[in-house]
């Protein structure tokens, strides 16, 4: 049965698509189908990201209109490994569908109070779903674009503050060229990696790639 | 150096759905509640992702992740390197050029953020 995954968040340039690529593109490099959902007007992801030349075939993509996300989560289900829905960013009706049809909501946030507060506001959002529903979504927030090298005070200071709170946080990614490239190159992290072509490629993949256990680990911590 | 976890763990679970009947007008009510009616606007502020290169005469990096060629990617090379006024196994030189290079920033960019740190 497949696995669908929305990127969740009403705040724009928070990293959405580019999680949704990035996990995208690991999947896929691990022998698994996936399909991306772009429901942003844009069409990055199918207009700018996505060429059949250089991204595997492991992937597709589709757009659809916000309105039409469960039904096209419908239609291809069971036809992927997992599903990837990639929404615009704002509180619009696109990311309220997109949580609807999630099994996992990955809420990527900036480490800045501005981001946070939208990050928790889809979180909260989740929860209720959650006790209305009889299916549980599961909803975690991403750091994204930490700086690799050294943090500034307040950088640390939110990021405890956020915990200590009580947000959870599933994982880290940070600030790097290669998730970048993704876009320039039209590719994925496993393709930027070969021949060390983009120097921080691998270490990109290899933070997807716990991020994706991560996921695992929440699914089987909840379904036992 | 750091390979990417092993194929098993990265494949997806298998989620059990049995088709269970939502009340798909409560749900929808629920985001309205919660403010997800209003119509959207454009996602992101246009970050210009493939821009042709820019290399700055500061070598500043501020190209960073633009560039089409990977070699211009690196800032030029005297301009990279600051001259550590202290003895530096060369093991932690490399290092810090590759954080530089993994972030498009010269040694400079980096010795400043290291002061502003412990200021
Ligand atoms: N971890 C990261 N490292 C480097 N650049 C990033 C990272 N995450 C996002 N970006 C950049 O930030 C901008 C916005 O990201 P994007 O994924 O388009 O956001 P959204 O889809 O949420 O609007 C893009 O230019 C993207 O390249
Ligand atoms: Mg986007």
């Amino acid at each position: 049965m497949t696995f669908i995954i929305a990127c969740a968040s009403s705040k724009g340039g928070c990293g959405k698509s580019t999680l949704a690529v990035a996990i995208g593109g690991v999947y896929a490099s691990n022998g698994s189908s996936v399909l991306l959902i772009d429901a942003d007007t844009r069409r990055r992801l199918e207009d700018e990201w996505y060429n059949p030349k250089t991204v595997s075939s492991n992937i597709s993509v589709i757009s659809t209109r916000s309105e039409d996300i469960a039904k096209a989560v419908e239609a291809q289900r069971d036809k992927y490994d997992v599903i990837i829905i990639d929404v615009e960013g704002s509180a619009n009706w696109g990311l309220a569908e997109a949580i609807k049809a999630a099994d996992f909501c990955l809420v990527p946030s900036n480490v800045s109070f501005q981001d946070l507060r939208d990050a928790q506001r889809v979180y909260d959002h989740v929860e209720s779903l959650n006790s209305e529903s009889k299916r549980y979504r599961h909803c975690w927030i991403v750091w994204n674009r930490v700086p690799p090298a050294i943090r500034s005070k307040e950088m640390t200071a939110t990021m405890e503050e956020a915990v200590a709170n009580g947000l959870r946080v599933i994982g880290t990614v940070h600030e790097r060229d290669a998730y970048k490239a993704m876009f320039s190159y039209q590719s994925t992290l496993d393709k930027l990696r070969a021949g060390n072509a983009v120097p921080s490629a691998a270490k990109a993949e290899s933070e997807i790639a716990r991020l994706i256990t991560a996921m695992h680990d929440e699914l089987q911590k909840k379904a036992a | 150096m750091n390979e990417p976890m092993s194929r098993a763990s990265l494949r997806p679970p298998s989620i059990k759905r049995e088709p269970i009947e939502e009340d798909d007008a409560k749900l929808t009510e629920l985001a309205k509640n919660n403010g997800f009616a209003a119509s959207g606007g454009p996602s992101s502020p246009p970050e210009p992702n493939r821009a042709p290169p820019v290399i700055s005469p500061q070598g500043q990096g501020q190209g960073q992740g633009q560039a089409l060629s990977l070699r211009e990617r690196r800032p030029p090379k005297e301009i990279r390197s600051v001259a550590f006024n202290c003895k530096m196994k060369p093991s932690v030189k490399a290092r810090l050029d590759e954080i530089c290079v993994e972030r498009g920033i010269s040694q400079a960019d980096l010795l400043e953020e290291l002061v502003a740190q412990y200021e």
